[in-house]
């Protein structure tokens, strides 16, 4: 994916989002029976962000950019992976238990990133994905007292 | 001499087991996290929070620290020895260091990285112990409009100063401020960007903002970095790690002047510990007889980097202790967390918590001698630790994000947030938004809309209670020539070329 595109896509998306912050202020009162109303701070933010991207995007426009410069696909892969595999995570973790869960998610993250050549690395990954799994339960249900989920296996 | 008194009360309190527990943990993390380049001090105190949060406040804060000016000792381990700066603090240390360990004395350069981290350090905190309470003193009669204008500065300041543009970093600011918004408006109670969702009615939690955007965001960006092949660590004896006298007799100049350029940048807002280390290293090579030996292995060109991080690192805690104002993105994770300790960092704090804030003064000294022997004799470890392969740091990393956050309110929800975060600082690290302004947003942002809404109200809506106070007028007048300032420079260069080839 070219760089410039994820620029000028990423410069719009604030620009529509200054926009609507702004429009919303309008509706909550910029000012209002204590001086000030619950749109007033919102007015101003959206404001700043509004004038920045317009200013972002029409340096872009007048300047140009590098159109070589690219996001390529071995960056892009793993990291759309990652953010699937936590969502899966997230999803599942209230119903399978987050430190059953978590071996296979530490595991998935580390093939997304780097898949191992060897019979050794594979177990090295595994091993510090179940060793890390009973650390975080040690540390955050034992030491700390945090609720985590068990799911309906109670583990 | 009451400042002595205090101190010594506070040094008794930090060589408790408890708090020496604490600053120990606090103190190597932070060198492991200087060595890793995947991960700055910043992420890490973020990550950090959810799981210190739970202990007593004094306890929680000496770890929090311990991480940050820990991983400015940590940063020079793997800028020595293999050329790479761990932290970007320590970017300059590279420039003479690693040419002195290619040229076999890597033990003289880690040595005096060491020394002059300890030395630059000592000074800071005797400034500090000297400087923080009659400033605080002197904050306690500053009125909304002084804290106004001095939010704003800072604002301005780390938003112009802390990024190579400022479109971005007013943008990124803007969404800082707008994500403090979300929530119930502290004045009429109305709900604000909340979409209707009962989870967003108290508004967005500051450290899954912070983890999200610093720690998983450092993690998806640092996969785009990492991959490349490195080079052995070069060798070098246990006892060459020790300073030399010699060295610090030669390089006595650059350490004091490395360790004052150090404090002062330190404690503006915006400029932070990298631009005291260029600042210094220039100041330096001003001052040698010799500038030409500066780049290829002088031995100053370490001293002097070294001393001014670990001095910025202290200093930049004393606007946050007594103005409650973070200069960076680590002081704005540490406010983060002191407000989720029950502290309101401020004048007061030094009123109503002298019994957190000199303890916190004694844990600084305790760990700045700490890292002193702990470098020396973790530096062989330290060195290792960046051959650790991303796939697998990085899965635990975000490992202990998905515990860290759920551990903050027991909530799934807030996990969904951090990964959202996390989306957006990889989108920002990629496109060069800065993220530092965006987290002063967010942890400010309330506080100055509550401050200047209230003045407002006060004031019966008029807007002049901001500059009648000389000192709010000229912190505003500061702000405003930031800007004024290179415009007017640009409009005259243009003019003077017009003139010119007319």
């Amino acid at each position: 994916m070219k760089l410039n595109r994820l620029e000028l896509g990423f410069g719009l998306f604030l620009l529509i989002l200054g926009s609507w912050i702004v429009a919303q202020a309008v509706s909550y009162g910029v000012l209002g029976d204590n001086i000030t109303g619950a749109g007033f701070f919102p007015f101003i933010s959206g404001g700043l962000l509004t004038i920045s991207a317009i200013g972002i995007l029409v340096r872009q426009m007048r300047e140009g950019s590098d159109e070589t410069e690219m996001v390529p696909f071995s960056e892009l892969g793993p990291i759309g992976g990652i953010i699937a595999a936590t969502a899966v995570f997230l999803l599942l973790a209230e119903t399978v238990g987050m430190v059953l869960l978590t071996p296979f998610y530490v595991a998935a993250v580390a093939y997304l990133i780097e898949v191992p050549k060897t019979p050794r690395g594979h177990a090295v990954v595994w091993s510090v994905a179940v060793a890390f799994a009973v650390f975080a339960y040690l540390l955050f249900d034992y030491g700390l007292g945090v609720p985590i989920p068990h799911g309906i296996l109670g583990v | 001499m009451e400042t002595l008194n205090l101190l010594a009360g506070g040094l008794t309190e930090a060589l408790s087991y408890k708090m020496l527990l604490a600053t120990l943990i606090g103190v190597v993390l932070g060198l492991a996290v200087g060595v890793l380049p995947a991960l700055g001090p910043a992420a890490a105190v973020a990550i950090m929070l959810p799981l210190v949060v739970k202990f007593e406040p004094t306890t929680a804060m000496a770890g929090l620290a311990g991480v940050y000016y820990g991983a400015m000792y940590g940063g020079a381990v793997t800028s020595i020895l293999l050329g790479i700066p761990g932290e970007s603090a320590s970017m300059m240390t590279t420039m003479d260091g690693y040419p002195m360990s290619r040229n076999g004395e890597s033990g003289r350069a880690l040595g005096m990285s060491v020394y002059a981290s300890f030395f630059g350090g000592l000074i800071a905190l005797v400034l500090f112990t000297a400087v923080a309470a009659p400033f605080a003193e002197f904050a306690v009669a500053f009125g909304p409009a002084e804290m106004t204008a001095l939010m704003v500065m800072a604002l301005s300041f780390t938003t112009v100063l802390g990024g190579s543009d400022a479109w971005k970093g007013f943008a990124s600011l803007a969404l800082g401020l707008w994500f403090g918004m979300i929530g119930l408006d502290m004045v009429t109670g109305a709900p604000r960007y909340t979409m209707g969702s009962i989870n967003l009615m108290d508004g967005l939690e500051f450290s899954v903002v912070a983890i999200g955007i610093f720690g998983l965001g450092q993690v998806f960006a640092a996969l785009g970095e990492g991959g490349e092949g490195k080079q052995a660590a070069p060798t070098y004896t246990f006892r060459s790690l020790f300073p030399r006298l010699r060295d610090m007799v030669i390089c006595w100049k650059d350490l004091v002047v490395g360790s004052v350029i150090g404090f002062v940048v330190g404690v503006l807002p915006g400029a932070g510990a990298t631009a005291a280390t260029i600042f210094s290293y220039a100041a330096s090579k001003k001052m040698s007889k010799t500038p030409e030996r500066f780049g290829h292995g002088a031995i100053e060109g370490v001293a002097a980097p070294e001393a001014a991080n670990n001095a910025a690192s202290y200093a930049a805690m004393i606007p946050l202790f007594t103005l409650g104002i973070p200069g960076s993105g680590t002081t704005a994770v540490m406010l983060g967390g002191l407000l989720m300790l029950g502290l309101q960092p401020g004048p007061l704090l030094f009123q109503d918590h002298a019994d957190f804030v000199w303890p916190m003064i004694g844990t600084f000294y305790t760990g700045n001698l700490m890292l002193v022997f702990l470098t020396i004799l973790l530096t062989p470890v330290l060195a290792s630790i960046v051959y650790v392969p991303l796939a697998l740091l990085l899965p635990l990393i975000s490992g202990i994000v998905m515990f860290g956050v759920y551990g903050i309110n027991y909530s799934m929800f807030d996990v969904w947030c951090a990964l959202a975060f996390g989306v957006l600082g990889w989108v920002m690290a990629k496109l060069r938004y800065p993220a530092v302004p965006a987290l002063l947003g967010v942890v400010l942002g309330p506080i100055l809309e509550q401050g200047v809404r209230r003045a407002l109200l006060s004031s019966g809506g008029d807007p002049t209670i901001f500059v009648e106070r000389p000192l709010a007028l000229a912190l505003f007048l500061m702000t405003a020539a930031l800007f004024l300032v290179p415009l007017g420079r640009k409009w005259l260069a243009t003019f003077q070329a017009r003139w010119k080839a007319a």
